[in-house]
């Protein structure tokens, strides 16, 4: 009960926020929390939301396995070679200063309106990040560890088990909870933008009719969404990450 | 055999070893002594491989080899038990490498200390496990940078003990390097002091 307290705080807040804007601006800019709750029931009996929700989720999802997988392999590679890392670097920090708008535009040319945009841009988005986080924990790795492998012919597969994936796991922890904060937002602008279906999506074609209560609705989704995301799995997560980095530094 | 020949190597045009050769065979035992910084532990990590010499040439016929390394690295995730499966997983398979390592944590006196972490064992076990970890590996070429660091009197006695029995017994070529030697000196053993920088040698 004592956890709730900040939050009820918090969404009293809001809530009186949201009621002065609606007083002074007027119900057809801002819809009154009635108006959007009721909407939003409305919605949420319906089969269309719950349709862009599993949409995207799953595009979120498999955007960021994807970006996951390419970032560890890449990432590992780099580490374990100064020469590999340094050849490679520029390239993926051209792809870090490429804005996802522009991803988005080429994408929506050459891939039409269907899940590619939205799972390309996250990719492209959220790999120099992770690759980066990747390569330069495992080159911070102690190396006598290799050397101490190496003299004793230890195999590749053991070396990536207990010693790589080990060593990196703080750190991949670490880097994955912010891709997944930010993977929720870039799917969602990405499907504004380049997709017909999915929650970016719904807020676009609220935003075309002008639907002002269900506009609001789809804001709620996103915004509890992105909370649940932060709680439920980010959170648990930095901390993890940071009692395993403290146990590690330990020793 | 182990065949160095004509080593050299700088660190940042800093002439650590000058021109080294050296010859270890079956059954050989050598130790190197001579003060801290003279370059003993380049020396060991270019005949163990690891490190690249600046010229010269390497021969190597051995084929197990074992090392202690300076700081005996350790993985710091995993147990004692597990950090000697870890290094000993190419060398011996499935249930002998269980055994072996549970038998040389035993003579380490590490009984007690099998599932514990690097970080929850003194200075002196991890050295101990990093020895068992040498020992259980069977080799035929067994490399020792400063085996008695970190260790009471007692221990240094028992490891000397293994080391010569293992040279005695199996005919390990034994090649170590300490800057403390004193316990030796009675054992009869093949002492070489080294003085002067940059090293040169040919034995
Ligand atoms: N990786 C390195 N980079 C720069 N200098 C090094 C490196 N390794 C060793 N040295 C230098 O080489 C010299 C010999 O070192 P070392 O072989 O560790 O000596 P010893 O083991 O006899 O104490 C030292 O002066 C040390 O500072
Ligand atoms: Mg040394």
């Amino acid at each position: 009960m004592q956890g709730c307290i900040p939050f009820i705080f918090s969404m009293g807040l809001m809530l009186t926020f949201w009621g002065f804007l609606t007083f002074f601006m007027g119900t057809g800019l801002v819809p009154s929390p009635v108006e959007t709750f009721s909407c939003l029931a409305k919605m949420l009996l319906g089969a269309s939301l719950w349709e862009n929700v599993a949409i995207s989720v799953f595009r979120g999802l498999l955007a960021i396995s994807t970006t996951l997988f390419l970032a560890l392999i890449t990432g590992i590679l780099a580490g374990l070679s100064r020469k590999t890392m340094s050849l490679i670097t520029p390239l993926v920090v051209a792809l870090q200063a490429t804005p996802p708008i522009l991803w988005i535009t080429l994408l929506m040319i050459w891939a039409g309106t269907g899940s590619t945009v939205p799972i390309a841009v996250v990719i492209a988005s959220l790999y120099p990040p992770l690759f980066f986080t990747v390569a330069q924990s495992v080159a911070s790795l102690d190396p006598r560890l290799f050397s101490l492998a190496k003299i004793y012919g230890v195999k590749n597969y053991r070396l990536l088990k207990d010693l790589i994936l080990p060593g990196i796991h703080p750190y991949l922890l670490g880097g994955l909870s912010y891709a997944l904060g930010s993977c929720w937002k870039v799917t969602a602008v990405a499907e504004f933008f380049g997709s017909s279906r999915g929650i970016g999506a719904g807020v676009y074609w609220s935003y075309r009719m002008l639907d002002m209560p269900q506009l609001f609705s789809w804001a709620i989704i996103l915004v509890g969404m992105g909370m649940g995301i932060e709680f439920g799995l980010i959170r648990p997560l930095r901390r993890r990450a940071l009692a395993q980095r403290g146990i590690d530094a330990q020793a | 055999m182990l065949r160095l020949e004509h080593i050299s190597k700088q660190f940042q045009s800093r002439c650590i070893l000058g021109d080294v050769s050296l010859t270890l065979a079956k059954g050989d035992l050598l130790c190197m002594t001579g003060p801290s910084g003279i370059g003993k532990t380049t020396l060991l990590e270019i005949a163990a491989g690891i490190v690249r010499p600046d010229a010269g040439s390497r021969i190597i016929r051995f084929s197990h080899m074992a090392c202690l390394l300076q700081d005996a690295p350790l993985l710091p995730w995993k147990t004692a038990l597990e950090n000697m499966d870890f290094i000993l997983s190419a060398r011996i398979s499935g249930e002998k490498r269980y055994k072996n390592s549970l038998f040389w944590l035993e003579k380490m006196g590490l009984q007690e200390a099998a599932h514990k972490k690097p970080m929850e064992m003194s200075g002196g076990m991890q050295r101990r496990l990093a020895m068992a970890a040498c020992f259980a590996g069977e080799p035929d070429l067994l490399l020792l940078d400063e085996p008695f660091a970190f260790l009471d009197a007692l221990w240094q006695a028992r490891i000397w003990e293994e080391i010569v029995a293992m040279n005695q017994k199996k005919g390990t070529a034994i090649f170590m390097v300490s800057h403390a030697t004193e316990q030796l000196r009675d054992a009869g053993i093949r002492i070489v002091p080294l003085a002067a920088s940059p090293l040169s040698i040919d034995i």
